[in-house]
Order: C-alpha cells, then structure tokens, then sequence
C-alpha cells in the first residue's frame, strides 16, 4: 500500500511586473504544498484567501487501504497602488481560475479600497 | 439636491448661476456665509479638498464645490472561475488587489490522482493553481494459478489455488488448494507434465 504524495503549490510567473507600474506595495508568494497521504485540506499561512487545495480521498479493500495527497494551494500576489495612480473609472481584466478536481477550491480576487 | 458621500456628481456648478440658497443645500449652514470658515470643501471628480478661509467668503468661492467626498471606501470580492473585471472606483488613499490561484484536487485513495488547480490572472501576473495530490496505491497479489491435478482415481481435474498473504501487507507467503475436498494429490506442471510435489488436503505450498 502505498499513499499518495501532496501536490505542489501554485506558483507566481517569474520577475512578474504588474502592468500598472509602480505599485507601492507588491507581494506575490508560491501556495504551501499539499501534504501526502493526507485527508485533511491543505491550508496556507500566506493569508485567508487562497485557493486551498482538496484532501485526498481514502480506500480499503481486502488487500490494505492506502490514502491520497491533498492538492497543493494556489499562489498569491498581493498589489497596492496609491491616491491616483488607478483613475475612476478603469476597468481591471482579470481571470479566476477553477479548482482541481476533486475537492480544491477556486481561485479568487479582492479588490478593496479606501 | 445635496451630494452623495463616495458618488462623483452634483457638486456647485463652476459657471451660471449660484445663489447662497444653493450653498445651504449643499452644506446645510445656513445663508451667513462667514460661518463657512474653517468648513471642509471637495471638488468634484478629483482628490483636491480644502478648508474655506480668508478675511471674505464669497459665493465664487464655492464653484465646482461639494461638501460631500466623493471618493469612497469598499471592497470588491468574486471567487466565479472564468474572466471578470473591475471598474475602479474614486478612492482617496489606496487600492489593494490580491489574487489567488485555484487549489489542486485531492488524490484518490486506489488510483487517479487529483486534478491541477486552474491559474488566476490580473495585470498580467498570475498566480498559478496548485497541482493535485497523488493517488495511492493498493497492490493487488497475483491472481492464483490454475493448476491440474491428477486425482486418486486416475482423473484430471482443474482446481483453483488462493493466495496466503500476511494481514495487513501484500506479501504472499504459500498457496492453498481451496477446492481439493479429500485425499491426497500430486502437483503436476500443466506445461511440461513434470511432478512439483504432493500434499494433502489444505497443505500450504511455499
């Protein structure tokens, strides 16, 4: 018997640059692998909001029972622009992607302002 | 009509004409214009904002004015797969986007593993999904062999032989005869005819 291994986190684009330059803030982490054998979701330090990944599923027969990987997280980018910088009115694009079967969440986004 | 606090619009006109009752409506001190010092303005449509002052208040002074900000507060939140966006709206100190990529599925317990989470995208950074777990794995032992035996009465006969493994592990440690029900018998390789051995009923074969 032998039990699945953990997925591995997302992970950010490499030398990202956001398109709208010069954030004042600009953070961007690889998601937390997932664990082997593990029924339990996977959960990340990184922040709440995070695509988590599903538990992996047990099975038992007459031969033994083995247990599968939870799926990794997805990655997080954080970015902050100041007074100005995004102008009333501009549409930000974006694309949200969908969970991994079976079990994972989808991935997200927040937009907050003040 | 007065304005609405973090809606752009509304503000005094900046030309035509402007009357003290205008002023009240907006910011409801009344028609004294020198009790207007020290009160707060906002224009329209930008960040600019001030305080009234002077030695004189004038109506002039409150053309494109507003005593409202315009500018708001809030929070946008989708978790939808598929592409979306977002109309900024007038803030005055900052605006944070965070995105995150999908989860990987979980793996099975007994094959198929799970599936990769799918990527998120904004600004052109993206946030990739995670992968999904492996699966695990449960052996199955080797089907028992087919066996022919040569019966006391000279017949042949096909019996079926039943893997004796170890509880709990995939370790086979001997076969069993299950349908040999009396007497003796030889073992005898179906292929080549050879003698293997002989045993009695629910004799253990390593």
């Amino acid at each position: 018997m032998t039990d699945g291994t953990g997925g591995s986190g997302g992970t950010i684009n490499a030398d990202p640059k956001p398109s709208i330059a010069n954030p004042t803030v600009f953070v961007f982490l690889n998601g937390n692998s997932g664990t082997n054998g593990s029924t339990a979701q996977n959960t990340s330090a990184n922040n709440a909001n995070v695509g988590i990944g599903g538990g992996g599923s047990g099975a038992s027969n007459s031969y033994g029972s083995a247990t599968g990987g939870s799926g990794g997280a997805g990655g997080y980018v954080k970015i902050t622009y100041g007074p100005g910088q995004i102008p009333q009115g501009n549409v930000i694009a974006y694309i949200i992607g969908a969970a991994g079967t079976s079990n994972g969440t989808n991935g997200g986004i927040k937009i907050t302002w003040s | 009509m007065p304005t609405t606090p973090g809606v752009p619009g509304g503000a005094l006109p900046f030309s035509g004409p402007l009357d003290i009752a205008a002023i009240n409506s907006e910011w409801g001190l009344g028609t004294d214009l020198a009790v207007y010092h020290g009160a707060r303005w906002y224009y329209d449509g930008n960040l600019t904002t001030g305080l009234f002052g002077g030695d004189t208040i004038r109506v002039s002074d409150f053309r494109g004015k507003r005593a409202t900000d315009p500018a708001s507060g809030g929070t946008y939140f989708s978790n939808t797969a598929g592409s979306g966006s977002y109309t900024t709206s007038l803030y005055r100190n900052s605006i944070t986007i965070e995105i995150w990529g999908a989860g990987g599925g979980g793996g099975g317990g007994n094959g198929g593993a799970g599936g990769k989470g799918g990527d998120s995208n904004v600004l052109s950074v993206t946030a990739g999904g995670g992968s999904g777990g492996g699966a695990g794995n449960i052996p199955v032992p080797p089907p028992p062999a087919d066996v022919t035996v040569r019966g006391e009465g000279g017949h042949e006969i096909v019996i079926t032989r039943e893997a004796l493994t170890i509880p709990g592990t995939d370790v086979v440690f001997g076969y069993r005869d299950t349908n040999l029900t009396t007497g003796s018998f030889t073992d005898v390789d179906a292929a080549t005819g050879n003698t293997l051995g002989t045993g009695n009923k629910n004799d253990v074969l390593g």
